[in-house]
């Protein structure tokens, strides 16, 4: 009768163990859905023609900014950070990726629908490499946003401009470090930071839209 | 007498600076591993960061007269693939101890290149482990630490390359 007992309540043990890091795992997943739900709702209340900054060669709206602000506070909440940029930090962030991306444009520097494609192959074999339950909630989730299924997510035209973006930019970063204009002692960080404090009189920024959000 | 002691002098100077060691190199593995990136420019599964760790084994048998022993040297060094670094802050690293076989060896600080590099990242550690005699595994871990306020990665940040090496001697 006490080894029935142990048994028991070893199995009872171990159900509860299996049950709480499902419970565990599934509240994750919801977390993440939630996040994107949420996410949607605010993106929804902004709008493309409320224009947060203009320049020259780009113009930010309400929508990009809580898009991105959104996007980050996911990034703080997967890395388990505190996220506590100010208004302020996130749209000098934007403003610094945009200059450098105008800054890319700029050069004599090609990107083949080959490469994207390659580097949209490989992206999705690191997703199907490394599947874990957040991973591919996180998939599911951007697919549904394009209407697409989570296989298509990597081949859809909004997808490759992202990557095609993301290519331009690497390649022009990796001729700035060739040319030695970016180095140790001066990092991309300082470039980025340098193009907008010269950009400071070209680009005009409504902090009020954006202080409320 | 002093002929006899002049000769064995020259002899050691011309072996310590003309011969030199014996070096062979014995192999070298590349293993690249994939690691999908959660990116706010976009907000999507955006860059892929590839960890490439190269580990190098070779022996090299000194040419002092002393009691025969090889050294074997593990070299790992570590990068990012293509462009992807850019788009997420963060530092790659070689992780220590290493196993050479199937004992741990602690791998020292050789030299970083290219600190803050967006493109590639090296961090190059080397080993010396005394004397391994016939075939053994080899075994070494790349590393990525994003910068947590960039971006997020969505599988492990590791990468372990092992592969077996003969000394022939």
């Amino acid at each position: 009768m006490k080894k029935y007992k142990s048994i028991i309540i070893v199995g009872l043990v171990s159900l509860i163990l299996i049950l709480t890091s499902t419970m565990v795992l599934a509240n994750n997943e919801n977390q993440i859905s939630e996040f994107f739900k949420g996410k949607e709702e605010k993106l929804e209340q902004a709008s493309n023609d409320n224009i947060v900054v203009t320049s020259e060669d780009f113009k930010i709206t309400e929508k990009d900014y809580i898009d991105y602000k959104e996007n980050l506070v996911l990034v703080h909440k997967l890395n388990d950070i505190s996220f506590s940029l100010q208004a302020e930090d996130i749209i000098n962030r934007m403003i610094e990726e945009e200059l450098l991306y105008s800054q890319a444009q700029k050069q004599d520097i090609k990107i083949t629908d080959d490469e994207i494609k390659e580097y949209a192959l490989q992206t999705k074999k690191a997703v199907e490499e490394n599947s874990t339950p957040a991973l591919n909630t996180i998939h599911i989730e951007l697919a549904k946003k394009l209407n697409v299924s989570p296989d298509e997510y990597f081949t859809h035209p909004d997808v490759l401009k992202q990557y095609e973006r993301m290519l331009l930019v690497g390649k022009f970063v990796e001729q700035l470090f060739d040319e030695e204009k970016l180095n140790d002692n001066y990092t991309l960080e300082d470039f980025k930071k340098e193009l907008r404090e010269n950009s400071k009189n070209s680009v005009d920024i409504n902090k009020n839209l954006i202080e409320q959000k | 007498m002093k002929r006899l002691f002049l000769t064995l002098v020259t002899l050691v100077v011309v072996m310590l600076f003309i011969i030199p060691p014996e070096t062979t190199h014995g192999a070298s593995s590349k293993k690249t591993g994939l690691i999908p990136i959660y990116n706010p420019n976009g907000g999507g599964i955006l860059a892929s960061i590839a960890l490439d760790v190269w580990a190098w084994v070779y022996y090299e048998r000194p040419n002092l007269p002393v009691p025969d022993y090889n050294i074997v040297h593990v070299e790992l060094e570590t990068s990012t693939w293509k462009t992807s670094f850019v788009q997420c802050g963060g530092t790659m690293s070689g992780v220590s101890p290493a196993k050479v076989g199937g004992f741990n060896i602690s791998l020292s600080q050789d030299y970083s290149d290219f600190i803050g590099d967006a493109r590639r990242v090296y961090d190059r550690k080397k080993g010396n482990n005394g004397v391994l005699h016939g075939s053994y595994t080899v075994t070494t871990i790349g590393s990525f630490v994003p910068d947590g306020r960039s971006c997020a990665p969505l599988g492990s940040t590791t990468v372990t390359n092992s592969f077996s090496f003969t000394n022939p001697r």
